[in-house]
């Protein structure tokens, strides 16, 4: 299991207003206070969401260069906690920028003083120092039995309209690699190279756009790319499925996509996770969970609810993108357009603009959506139906949901804020951006740092439809009819 | 409190009795005697339920409405089918077109029956 912190922006502004007020004043004096953090638990990967600070009233603690706390201010966040049911955090500043090592003072306030007390709410303690420069270290403090032992923070990540992150530097970083990405870190430098190499990326759906997304972020370097999708090649998707080919028909479009993100990734050591099913099971939202940001290139409401859910629930951002494309009565084309949106705290969330519905959302899960007749028959035409796409719509929306990606990982303070919604309209033509915010009653927003404690309602307990090795048996025969049936053809033609 | 639990109560704070039932096909459903406000079974009563099968309420809302015994119905239906020895219409009439913008507090049985069950009785 692996260790990360996660803060939303606004908690990271509270935390570093509070924690780095003498140093903008130019003193060198270090500030502390308590927090309360929930977990995010994936498949490999626990994340303490802060998501309040506990601040010291007088008498709490003695600044004098370093700051020290009082005992009775660890005992009431100690009972906040425990009474909230979450975990207790302990937040401290240093004088220095970038990750911050422990002195050995530090050591001993968390894992003697803080630690052990802190187990009464039931979480281990989690200890983050704050540099100048707004870097976080992170570390739990858990129990084995006999100790308290220290597991550091592989991330530490600031989520909201960017994407920031403060790597371990400890952790198994691997030199950016050269040759094949020259052109790629010439246009943005190692350091940003690095940020977007060290990112788990999920894509959810792996139909036009979301592979065309994948390959991008094979290209562009990124090491770990996991895919969500439980569809089958067939023949009328060759117009739109990036490297497929008839001799794929039948075969899932997760594995044809990871087979061929093999052949694209430019990282020395790249790595592809394909899972065939829906991201709505349950056992695969713990893989999803693992992810520091997820690609929604899925057309059905409840798959945009989770991923919504996700976005605020445990804090990891989902850039969704949506083709709509109509035909007129006469069967040409009446309108083109897609549309972006980058949804997570501070964002507006999908359900807010209008993705979806709670109403589509319920009527997927009683089946109605999957009824055509029905559908046909209510004079109905939903978004889940229209279903005309592209390849070229597809390039475009991919390249504008990666280039969000690249935004929220690469912008500087210099660069200006632009909106995280665009619309592309082919018919008149022209891209919008825009920024908005949920509405007053959006019942997602409060989930925001949830994490484990907000479940999402409608997770479905199939078990997983196959195992590597039955897909990659089920794969081997699937290809080996398609070859007998073209030799078979071309005998009897 | 459950999601059936819940909309029993609210129905019955507007001046209705309702009871649990399972439906053949829908499952979980609340069912109430309902006298027509509007349209043109304005002032007929018909046993109607509202389906709940596996919602989450309030944050998502009923979809499914039934009703027995009802004369040429003028929306489509999803299904008909027989039970408590009558012929019952099943209808998809989702308030999708404002519920999620509704504040917490309104949304209940009350905004459900004035702003969407009405205007539904007045179309069929």
């Amino acid at each position: 299991m692996t260790y990360e912190a996660v803060l939303t922006e606004g908690m990271h502004r509270r935390a570093c207003e509070f924690l780095l007020r003498h140093f903008d004043r130019g003193q060198r004096q270090e500030e502390l206070c308590f927090a309360l953090w929930r977990p995010s638990t994936g498949a490999d990967r626990v994340s303490a969401l802060v998501f309040d600070l506990v601040l010291p009233e007088t008498g709490d603690r003695d600044l004098h260069g370093n700051a020290s706390f009082d005992a009775a201010y660890l005992s009431r966040a100690v009972r906040i906690a425990w009474k909230k049911r979450v975990g207790l955090a302990f937040l401290h500043s240093h004088p220095t920028p970038g990750w911050q090592e422990m002195s050995e003072p530090d050591i001993v306030a968390e894992r003697d003083r803080i630690a052990p007390p802190a187990r009464a709410t039931g979480f281990p303690a989690v200890g983050l120092t704050l540099g100048t420069d707004g870097a976080w270290s992170a570390r739990f403090w858990t129990w084995t039995g006999s100790a308290f032992r220290r597991n550091d923070c592989g991330k530490t990540r600031v989520v909201g309209g960017r994407l920031r992150m403060t790597r371990y530097p400890g952790g198994a970083e691997r030199k950016v690699a050269r040759k094949a990405l020259r052109r790629t870190v010439s246009t943005w430098g190692e350091a940003t190279q690095a940020d977007l190499q060290s990112l788990r990326v999920g894509v959810v759906g792996v139909g036009s756009v979301g592979c065309l997304v994948a390959e991008s972020l094979a290209r562009m370097g990124v090491r770990r790319i996991v895919l969500f999708d439980d569809d089958r090649v067939e023949t009328h998707n060759l117009d739109r499925l990036l490297h497929a080919s008839r001799r794929d028909a039948g075969r899932h479009k997760a594995l044809v996509a990871a087979g061929n993100l093999k052949r694209s990734a430019t990282a020395s050591d790249f790595r592809v996770e394909p899972h065939i099913g829906r991201i709505e099971h349950s056992d695969l939202l713990p893989a999803a969970l693992d992810c520091d940001l997820l690609f929604a290139a899925v057309d059905r409401p409840l798959p945009k609810d989770l991923l919504n859910h996700i976005a605020y629930a445990h804090c990891i951002p989902v850039i969704f993108g949506g083709v709509y494309a109509a035909t007129k009565a006469d069967g040409t084309m009446g309108q083109a357009s897609w549309s972006v949106v980058a949804a997570g705290p501070g964002q507006r969330c999908l359900r807010c603009a209008g993705q979806y519905s709670t109403s589509e959302v319920v009527m997927e899960r009683d089946g109605s959506l999957d009824d055509p007749t029905y559908i046909r028959s209510a004079g109905s035409e939903t978004r889940v139906t229209a279903g005309q796409n592209v390849f070229a719509f597809s390039a475009n929306l991919s390249s504008l949901m990666t280039l969000e990606l690249i935004r929220m990982v690469a912008a500087e303070d210099w660069w200006p804020e632009v909106g995280n919604e665009l619309t592309f309209s082919l018919i008149p033509g022209g891209l919008d951006r825009a920024s908005y915010r949920c509405g007053d009653h959006c019942a997602v927003r409060p989930k925001t740092t949830g994490g484990d404690a907000e479940p999402y309602p409608f997770l479905e307990a199939e078990p997983r439809r196959d195992s590597a090795v039955v897909v990659r048996f089920d794969d081997a025969l699937r290809r080996g009819r398609n070859l007998l049936g073209e030799a078979v053809g071309r005998i009897l033609r | 409190m459950s999601a059936v639990e819940t909309v029993i109560r609210e129905i019955r704070e507007i001046g209705f009795e309702a009871e649990e039932v399972t439906l053949p096909n829908y499952g979980s459903a609340v069912a109430l005697c309902y006298p027509v406000p509007t349209g043109r079974l304005r002032g007929r009563t018909f046993r109607m339920a509202i389906g709940l099968q596996d919602i989450v309420y309030p944050e998502y809302p009923p979809h499914f409405l039934h009703v027995r015994s009802l004369p040429d119905p003028a929306l489509t239906s999803h299904t008909t089918y027989e039970w408590e020895g009558g012929d019952w219409t099943a209808f998809s009439v989702p308030p999708s077109d404002f519920w999620d913008r509704l504040p917490p507090e309104q949304k209940t049985m009350r905004t459900y029956f004035r702003r969407h069950l009405q205007r539904v009785w007045g179309e069929l």
